[in-house]
């Protein structure tokens, strides 16, 4: 569809309620059919508030606009409130909704949507699939594209595996409610997220060292009176992967970066034993070490190799990861998306720090990607270092963690990580 | 609220700056700098303390450079290492009047205007092409995820010990390049939705110019000062 | 409408992206050119940061590779700035226009068929000669005619670095 763009080329003929999509003279009929919500609302909103963005879909179309038809559309999504206020004051959750209202305003016939769930909080995973619901119940026709099958495999008619653009498996309605366990496993082999995870139990590390602890930390953003952090305590000791849970906005990533010392708590402390000091030093030394959720944002340099040699002194063991040696002259901005963030964690190891803190880093991974953050996690802490991980996702919670967190309103509780999971877990059971 | 038209703002706004760069005179700047810069610090100092704030420091720097460049003439002060002459002192006070015009009036276009409303009149009113206001509307949304790219990239600079501020141009290759990386991926996606979302259909409405009580006391306000000027020239 | 035959909405997203971007650079340079007039004076601080006041024009050309986008991409860089708003204000609208025109030449030269590290150094070095002018209009009163000339070729050295500079960023970071 995307070739009329990109300069692409496309064999084939489609037939989409009698035009044919590949055809440039028919391509700018698709949007009266067709709405597209795309995996990422920031790659999809151009408009400063959200009855912009809905008026915008509808002008283009030709609509007339009315002050109504905005409001209703907005209200559908549970909006209306925030109609003039501006797109990025919204939460992820809202944005996404706010992404679909924009995209079926004008009610087509067909409904595309590109990993729906990925970097939404459980509730704003369980929005999206009720309205994906409601939508099907309404009559209009959806394609989902996802690496999650399993929340959607009760809604699901016809399901379709594609593995390097080859179609692997093409299956109906009725195969996959009779024969549901054996749909999931044929899945799972072929590489789809399609089984409730399970928890894999670990050793308890109650009795190895402290690694880092933090004391009634309390923090705010010197934009905002309002405080993100409100007394949070933690302690995470050798060898633990730590994860911490919550929704969007209640704090993880300020938290990581607190603990970085990349901020200034405005009260409490942040203590790490085998320095024995205090905010300052644990910069000064790389001690903690925090990952962005983009690897972009880690490069600094403009060929791989100087990337590494800036990082440390020691040599560098290429057996670790053979296709580095590959790459060593390229531009780090060149690489797949899976070797950017393999990067970014080469360089946060090679600062050789204690703790290594990641934001996000499984959003919008297939399984493929996520084993190899596993692994590589894994590999990690077996060398007697800690890991600190704020996360939606239920699998890396499952696979790896051996202390959770929970995340609410800018305080922080420990719990286990059944616990963590079911959090996680629940607001999308309640659908399916 | 009555409000002041966005076009009326950018009109006025543009004008007057343009006024500053072609007056030459004394008189001149301190009829204009009269005018625009109490107004526009009294609606601007809340919100924008800090931008005056800069102002009021670039002076010291200005001072200094005219007492470099442009110490000639009679002796006015005699501190003990250096004598301030009449040169430095008029070269000095209309440098900065023009440039207390210009910030009153931005601080004045800048207090009263809504973006959203601006973009949409470019668009509607002045009869800018669809793409235009388009690539605007996107590059202010950008500029959002930007400043928190920057940000980002400002943090892991400092923790691989970096400079925070790029000062050199290999510093601004590697500050670019993220942000471009970052910008281009998203730009790729959101080029693609807008594409289906009819953007290649889109018959951009036009407005009729509309006229408040305001905006005709802002243009008579300008025609004055336009008036004055050419007098006083 | 003329302008929707020739730009596509990626085009147009991109130069949206590159006034963002711009936005972005023009306000931490301002920063940049307080230090440098702090450290070294008046020139020091234009080579530091003048070019990277130019860089609109070569980014969005680079990219972009059409007619018309190394003027739209610095002009509206200026626009966003001015937006923003920075220390700049209304003069970054006067100023972006005057410099996208002069860097738009420097490709129209080209006959629009070459968009290389090349032609983006030239087009930043080109823009420093309508920055300097109007300089001279808001400054003149201070800087004696040498000294404008010495700023000039600062003006032109620190376009040309940063043409160079942002042309080569947008190659690596293709894919
Ligand atoms: N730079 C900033 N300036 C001001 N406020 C900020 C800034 N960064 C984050 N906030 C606010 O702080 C709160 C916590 O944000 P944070 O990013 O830590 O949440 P999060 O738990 O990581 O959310 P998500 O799951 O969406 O990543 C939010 O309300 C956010 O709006
Ligand atoms: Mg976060």
């Amino acid at each position: 569809m995307i070739s009329n763009l990109l300069n692409g080329f496309v064999e084939g003929d489609v037939d989409l309620y009698g035009i044919n999509p590949i055809d440039p003279e028919d391509f700018p009929k698709v949007p009266k059919f067709v709405g597209v919500v795309l995996q990422d609302p920031e790659k999809q909103l151009v408009m400063p508030t959200p009855a912009d963005e809905v008026s915008f879909t509808l002008e283009n179309l030709g609509f007339t606009v009315t002050r109504e038809s905005i409001m209703n559309s907005l209200k559908n999504v549970g909006l209306e409130s925030r109609a003039y206020s501006p797109t990025e004051y919204l939460s992820g959750g809202e944005k996404k909704r706010l992404c679909i209202a924009a995209s079926i305003v004008h009610k087509p016939k067909l409904l595309i949507f590109d990993e729906p769930t990925a970097n939404l909080d459980p509730w704003g995973v369980s929005e999206v699939i009720n309205y994906i619901k409601r939508l099907k119940e309404e009559g209009s026709s959806v394609i989902v594209i996802e690496h999650k099958a399993r929340h959607f495999l009760p809604l699901t008619d016809k399901l379709m595996v594609l593995i390097n653009g080859e179609q692997k498996l093409n299956l109906t309605k009725d195969l996959i409610s009779s024969k549901y366990e054996e749909v999931v496993n044929t899945l799972n082999n072929l590489g789809v997220d399609a089984s409730k995870p399970n928890l894999t139990r670990r050793n308890e590390l109650y009795t190895k060292p402290v690694v880092i602890t933090a004391n009634d930390l309390w923090f705010r953003y010197p934009s905002s009176k309002e405080y993100v952090l409100k007394g949070v305590s933690l302690t995470l000791r050798k060898g633990e992967v730590g994860v911490v849970v919550g929704r969007n906005g209640s704090g993880k990533s300020t938290l990581l970066k607190v603990l970085s010392g990349l901020y200034k708590p405005d009260k409490g402390s942040i203590k790490v034993p085998s320095l024995n000091g205090i905010n300052g030093k644990v910069r000064k030394r790389n001690l903690v070490f925090y990952v962005p959720q983009e690897p972009d944002y880690m490069f600094i340099h403009n060929t791989v190799l100087k990337e590494l040699q800036s990082c440390s002194n020691k040599s560098f063991n290429f057996d670790e990861v053979p296709w580095v040696k590959e790459v060593l002259n390229e531009s780090p901005y060149k690489l797949s998306h899976g070797q950017r963030r393999w990067l970014s964690y080469l360089i946060a190891k090679l600062h050789s720090p204690e703790v290594v803190m990641f934001d996000e880093p499984t959003a919008g991974l297939d399984i493929r990607l996520l084993k190899q953050f596993v692994n590589w996690v894994k590999d990690f802490v077996s060398e007697g270092k800690t890991v600190l991980i704020a996360t939606h996702d239920v699998r890396v919670v499952c696979d790896i963690a051996t202390n959770a967190f929970i995340m609410s309103e800018g305080t922080l509780s420990q719990v286990s990580v059944e616990e963590a999971r079911d959090y996680l877990e629940k607001p999308v059971e309640v659908i399916s | 609220m009555i409000k002041v038209r966005p076009v009326t703002l950018f009109i006025y706004g543009l004008t007057i700056t343009v006024l500053a760069f072609i007056a030459r005179s004394t008189e001149q700047l301190i009829l204009l700098t009269l005018i625009n810069a109490p107004l526009g610090i009294y609606l601007g100092f809340k919100r924008l303390k800090i931008l005056i704030i800069l102002f009021l420091l670039g002076l010291i720097g200005l001072f200094v450079n005219s007492l470099i460049f442009a110490n000639s003439g009679i002796a006015v002060l005699d501190l003990q290492f250096i004598t301030v002459r009449e040169g430095a002192i008029t070269s000095f006070s209309k440098v900065t009047l023009r440039l207390l015009t210009i910030l009153g009036a931005a601080l004045i276009f800048v207090t009263q205007i809504n973006v959203r409303d601006f973009i949409k009149s470019l668009e509607e009113e002045l009869r800018f092409p669809k793409d235009i206001a388009y690539a605007l509307s996107v590059g202010l949304r950008m500029l959002n995820i930007l400043e928190r790219d920057a940000k980002e990239i400002q943090l892991v600079r400092v923790e691989r010990g970096y400079r925070k501020v790029p000062l050199t141009p290999a510093d601004v290759g590697s500050f670019l390049r993220p942000l471009l990386s970052l910008g281009l991926e998203r730009a790729i996606w959101i080029g693609i939705a807008t594409e289906l979302r009819g953007f290649a259909l889109r018959n951009p409405k036009r407005a009729e110019i509309k006229v408040g009580v305001l905006d005709i006391l802002l243009y008579s306000l300008l025609i004055l000062q336009c008036l004055a000027i050419l007098i006083l020239a | 409408m003329a302008l929707s035959k020739r730009f596509t909405a990626l085009d147009l997203t991109y130069l949206g992206v590159v006034a963002a971007i711009c936005g972005v650079i023009f306000a931490l340079t301002w920063n940049v050119y307080f230090i440098g007039s702090a450290l070294g004076g008046p020139i020091i601080a234009r080579i530091m940061s003048y070019g990277l006041w130019f860089i609109g024009a070569p980014l969005a050309a680079t990219l972009i590779k059409k007619p018309g986008t190394a003027f739209l991409g610095e002009f509206l860089g200026a626009v966003v700035e001015t937006l923003i708003p920075t220390y700049g204000a209304f003069t970054n609208i006067i100023y972006g226009f005057a410099q996208g025109a002069a860097s738009e030449l420097v490709y129209a030269m080209f006959k629009y068929r070459k968009y290389g590290i090349v032609q983006a150094s030239l087009s930043g070095a080109v823009a420093g000669f309508p920055c300097v002018a109007l300089d001279a209009l808001l400054f003149g009163d201070i800087y004696p005619a040498e000294v404008m000339v010495l700023i000039t070729i600062a003006a032109v050295i620190s376009g040309a670095i940063y043409g160079a500079v942002a042309a080569i960023a947008v190659r690596s970071v293709r894919r």
